[in-house]
């Protein structure tokens, strides 16, 4: 079958994705499915193989070789963004195994059903746990193994306890709120900034007349949120609506306590 | 109020971090009245598990408003405490009679 793998921009060698799917025909190995640029490496640490390297920029994405892993799953109870999982396709028949790890608190164990969710939290079908151990890492990480079908195999990220999703749907049907505070600070309503967004072209110029992000917590808060909503209104990318003018301390800080005013 | 899991309102059990061990109960005073809170714990955490949910009032619509996210980074959950106005509850520890109170409404 075909593996839809990553493209890693204009290297040659074999897809670490295709190449774990091919070994893990033979067993239990870690596929690292992480593209962030984050400053994280506890998968680097975890591994006493080898097989996965962060490198000397420690925002650059995890590269693992799936040729040095031996299947022990200490990078998948390590990752905090719980980005690495387990496959293994030796029990044939087109079924494979799959090993995620869960941090919620209704107890897994063999046996029990759930459901296998992708990595945008929907329910791919039910799935049997196979096997369930606490694992070191974080406390309260349970390593949990789930049989599924071999053509989604790759696209289990997590499972969810089955009674939870049955008794509650999984998104209520919200309605749209009407007034919701979207600069907090400044009390500069999410509907508000709507009206006027369109007018401006900089995140800056909007805060200058409509005062958002100008209160105490500074656009901590809601910086993000109105470059999404400016960069809507103007159909253009966030990027390129700029950001507030990032101007130290990073923490608010009594300006007394700059003056030399002790406590 | 409470039960194992949920000391007194709290999360006892949490699925990530570490066992709630508590603190030594000590008592606080909000806008006045003498409140048993858990020492080392956010007020934030404090006036919650009290049930007290208003931290401050907006100050140009009035609206009553509480901890948001619990985080610092909001700001909603702001009081005066121990007279030192705009501290976040949130990041600051219980101590034995800290003086927590609302700020004064303003018309803005």
């Amino acid at each position: 079958m075909r593996v839809s793998g990553r493209k890693e921009g204009g290297e040659t060698r074999v897809d670490p994705w295709s190449q774990a799917w091919e070994r893990a025909a033979a067993g239990a190995v870690a596929v690292v499915d992480c593209g962030e640029r984050i400053p994280c490496n506890p998968c680097e640490e975890a591994c006493t193989r080898g097989a996965i390297e962060v490198g000397e920029d420690i925002c650059a994405p995890p590269r693992f070789d799936p040729g040095l892993c031996d299947g022990c799953g200490r990078c998948v109870a390590m990752c905090p963004g719980m980005a690495v999982f387990l496959l293994d396709r030796s029990v044939g028949n087109g079924r494979a195994r799959v090993t995620v790890p869960y941090e919620m608190g209704e107890e897994m164990r063999a046996g029990r059903e759930v459901w296998a969710m992708d990595g945008e939290g929907k329910p791919l079908g039910k799935a049997r746990v196979v096997g369930a151990k606490k694992r070191g890492g974080r406390a309260g990480t349970t390593l949990v193994t789930v049989e599924v079908d071999e053509g989604w195999a790759l696209k289990v990220r997590g499972v969810r306890d089955r009674l939870i999703t049955l008794e509650a749907p999984l998104e209520a049907e919200a309605e749209p709120l009407k007034e919701y505070p979207l600069c907090r600070c400044e009390e500069v309503s999410g509907p508000r900034v709507g009206e006027v967004a369109a007018e401006f072209a900089s995140l800056r110029s909007l805060r200058r007349f409509s005062r958002v992000g100008l209160g105490y917590c500074q656009g901590r808060f809601c910086q993000d949120m109105l470059r999404e909503r400016l960069a809507r209104a103007r159909e253009m990318e966030e990027g390129e609506v700029g950001t507030f003018r990032v101007r130290p301390p990073v923490r608010p800080v009594k300006l007394g306590k700059l003056g030399g005013e002790d406590a | 109020m409470g039960d194992k899991e949920n000391p007194g309102g709290r999360v006892g059990r949490h699925p990530v971090l570490d066992k709630f061990t508590g603190g030594r109960e000590v008592v606080i005073f909000v806008d006045g009245e003498p409140l048993s809170a858990r020492e080392g714990e956010p007020v934030a955490a404090a006036l919650y598990a009290a049930g007290r949910r208003v931290t401050r009032y907006a100050r140009h619509t009035g609206e009553p408003r509480g901890p948001f996210c619990m985080i610092g980074l909001c700001a909603e959950c702001c009081m005066t405490v121990d007279g030192v106005s705009n501290v976040r509850t949130c990041r600051i520890p219980v101590r034995e009679g800290m003086r927590v109170d609302t700020p004064e409404r303003s018309s803005g």
